[in-house]
């Protein structure tokens, strides 16, 4: 089973994703925001991060930088999903290694799961 | 948007010229003013230069005067002797005297040497008599003849002549009252310098004995011409007027050089009068240069001095113009700087702010309509897609006026790719068919046989062409008809939207693609949308160097024609820019 880690601040959102996600088959791993990211990331290494980047204690760019995902992290997919959408926050997410840059808003659950099914393919 | 929209307008009515022209300008006025004074100054230099050359000579030409009349006086006190010993004088002792004298070498100002025998007629005082018993002159050798002239005759002369034996000084007295020249010389005016002689030797202390001693006069006559021009030296660079008296009177006028040197004046002019007494007598000499006596360079210094400052006070002003323009440059482009990423943030965090909520419901609404709580009946169905189109309608709109937003802050970017423009239609098509299905409206397509290839960045390329298609639908009745159609030629490839809808009046076209204009729509009776849309269209159009052309008729139909040119010639990202 694929394993997939939530980092969103929004309650609401985070839970809606996890119910979507976990319907789906997948286990699901949820954090509030980078901190607690870093703290789960310790202990499990997912195949999929959705990764929000505005957030308290430290943001998504932060926890990025910090998981160092290209060298210590190959294999871990992250899907930056955010309803931000400035030019600065899409390159820097790239290059930090993201796969995919993405609209909160522009994914319905159905758009959710095909996104993460193609990511993860 | 209304107020990041103002403030675009602010920065251009920023007043550059006063904030940068105006230190300039004090310090140029300042400048100025100290030239002013200073040129005004050195003006006042070459003039006091001038006038203090001309006052030199002034006073040089009266101290000549005064030297040349004291060796006169000399003359006559020599002359005085020789008749000290005796009144009366042989013949030969007297030219034996003058010719020691040598008046033609030595003293060549004195016309004539002589004396005069006061004789006291009958001890009557007023009957007294003084006769000039001796006078010879180098020029006139016939002026011998002159000797028996009384000079007592005219009472203006014997009161001066007296008065002079009273004070045991010389006098000087003007010749035309003295009939003593018979020859051409009596037409030229000239003065005698007279000294009183007495019997005694040693001074005459009191007046009543210089009465009762006078013996006579020695005097000695000169040319008024031949005196000036002969002290004074003879330049063409000033003129040279000598008044008898203390104060210049045009009548008491003895002597102008501009009489025997014609004068043309040129240039600036210094007068200096000064006034000497000589013998019992003031003499007043005016000296005025004719032309200029200073050196070139001193001449040409005051406009010198305007001239390097006011190159100075030009160079100066310009480069705090400069400075002052740079610095005020950099520092408005810097608060510019933090005005416009303070806008950036706002909208960021705004459009950030709107879309949470919404994508939220998004979830959840579609959550539920997919099942997650157990199976949803078809009315049910019905009332969550309605609530979720609204949402989505909502954050179209989010989208919409972030994008706006965007572009007047010329923040927007294309990003080009080749696209499939054919395939993107197709999509966006299925897309909106439940929603058209519904209205019963009917969508037709009309494409190419090969699918149709554009340079183009996909994503803004498909608001745009969504808008039209949304706004198609929009505004055509129930079951009416909306034709898509895609095509191409060499250089560009064209999507038209027709339908048959409410169509637009003509005096609204013109509204259509600006910003925020909102057309009622009769159908469903109320203005809906955010009023960009088609601006944004049009601003997609275009940064694609595109165009989109219109036609309507009322309750026939319209049409958008789109081009969008198949090749993309300048570099890969292009920005929009804020021009309406």
């Amino acid at each position: 089973m694929k394993k997939i880690l939530i980092v969103e601040d929004e309650k609401t959102l985070n839970e809606a994703y996890q119910m979507i996600l976990e319907r789906h088959g997948y286990e699901v791993y949820t954090a509030y925001d980078g901190q607690e990211a870093v703290e789960i990331t310790k202990k499990i290494e997912p195949d999929l991060i959705l990764l929000d980047l505005r957030m308290p204690r430290m943001g998504g760019l932060d926890f990025l930088k910090q998981y160092d995902l290209t060298s210590s992290h190959p294999d871990v997919k992250v899907v930056v999903f955010s309803n931000m959408d400035t030019k600065e926050d899409i390159d820097e997410s790239y290059k930090l290694g993201a796969e995919k840059y993405v609209l909160k808003a522009w994914a319905s659950p159905k758009e959710l799961v095909k996104l993460v099914e193609d990511v993860l393919a | 948007m209304f107020y990041i929209e103002k403030l675009s307008e602010g920065r251009k009515k920023y007043p550059w010229f006063i904030n940068t022209a105006l230190p300039a300008i004090i310090v140029m006025l300042v400048l100025s003013i100290t030239l002013i004074v200073y040129w005004r100054a050195s003006l006042q230099q070459v003039e006091s230069q001038r006038h203090e050359i001309v006052s030199r000579r002034a006073h040089n030409a009266l101290s000549s005067i005064q030297a040349r009349i004291i060796t006169y006086e000399d003359i006559l006190l020599t002359t005085r002797g020789l008749f000290n010993e005796n009144a009366q004088i042989t013949d030969r002792r007297w030219q034996q005297f003058v010719h020691a004298l040598d008046l033609e070498e030595r003293h060549p100002g004195v016309y004539s040497l002589g004396f005069i025998e006061v004789a006291e007629s009958g001890g009557d005082n007023t009957a007294e008599k003084a006769t000039i018993t001796r006078v010879t002159s180098p020029y006139e050798k016939n002026i011998a003849s002159e000797t028996g002239y009384d000079v007592y005759a005219d009472p203006e002369v014997k009161r001066s002549l007296e008065r002079a034996r009273d004070n045991a000084r010389a006098t000087i007295l003007r010749a035309e009252n003295f009939e003593l020249h018979n020859s051409s010389a009596s037409s030229r005016k000239s003065f005698l310098l007279v000294m009183p002689v007495y019997s005694s030797n040693h001074d005459a202390g009191t007046i009543e004995e210089r009465r009762q001693e006078l013996s006579g006069y020695a005097f000695v006559s000169f040319l008024n011409d031949d005196f000036f021009t002969s002290v004074v030296s003879n330049e063409d660079s000033y003129n040279y007027q000598l008044y008898s008296g203390a104060i210049v009177e045009e009548n008491e006028l003895l002597y102008d050089s501009s009489d025997t040197n014609e004068v043309n004046y040129d240039g600036a002019v210094s007068t200096s009068t000064e006034t000497v007494s000589v013998a019992d007598k003031a003499l007043t000499i005016v000296v005025a240069n004719t032309r200029s006596i200073l050196s070139p360079e001193a001449v040409a210094r005051p406009t010198a001095v305007l001239v390097a400052g006011s190159s100075f006070i030009f160079f100066v002003t310009g480069f705090i113009y400069l400075l002052t323009r740079t610095r005020t440059r950099s520092l408005w482009s810097h608060e510019e700087a933090k005005v416009q990423q303070a806008k950036d943030e706002l909208l960021a965090l705004a459009s950030h702010q709107l879309r949470t909520p919404a994508t939220g419901v998004k979830q959840y609404l579609g959550m539920l309509r997919e099942g997650y709580a157990g199976p949803v009946s078809q009315k049910q169905a019905k009332l969550i897609e309605s609530a979720y189109e609204g949402n989505e309608r909502q954050l179209t709109i989010v989208n919409e006026l972030l994008f706006v937003a965007r572009l007047d802050a010329g923040k927007v970017t294309l990003d080009y790719d080749k696209i499939n423009l054919t395939s993107l239609v197709k999509e966006i098509i299925d897309e909106q068919k439940p929603k058209i299905d519904e209205l019963k409206q009917k969508l037709e397509l009309r494409v190419a046989d090969s699918d149709i290839y554009i340079e183009a960045d996909k994503g803004y390329v498909r608001m745009a062409l969504e808008n039209i298609i949304n706004n198609a639908s929009k505004y055509t009745h129930e079951k009416g008809k909306i034709r898509v159609s895609v095509s191409a030629n060499d250089e560009n490839a064209r999507i038209t939207i027709q339908d048959t809808g409410v169509g637009v009046e003509e005096k609204d076209i013109h509204h259509l693609f600006k910003k925020f204009s909102r057309i009622p729509n009769e159908l469903t009776g109320q203005v809906s949308g955010s009023g960009v849309g088609l601006y944004l269209v049009r601003k997609i159009i275009e940064a694609h160097s595109g165009t989109i052309s219109f036609m309507s008729k009322i309750n026939v139909g319209s049409t958008f024609a789109i081009d969008l040119p198949i090749t993309q010639t300048a570099s890969a990202d292009k920005a929009l820019n804020i021009s309406q």
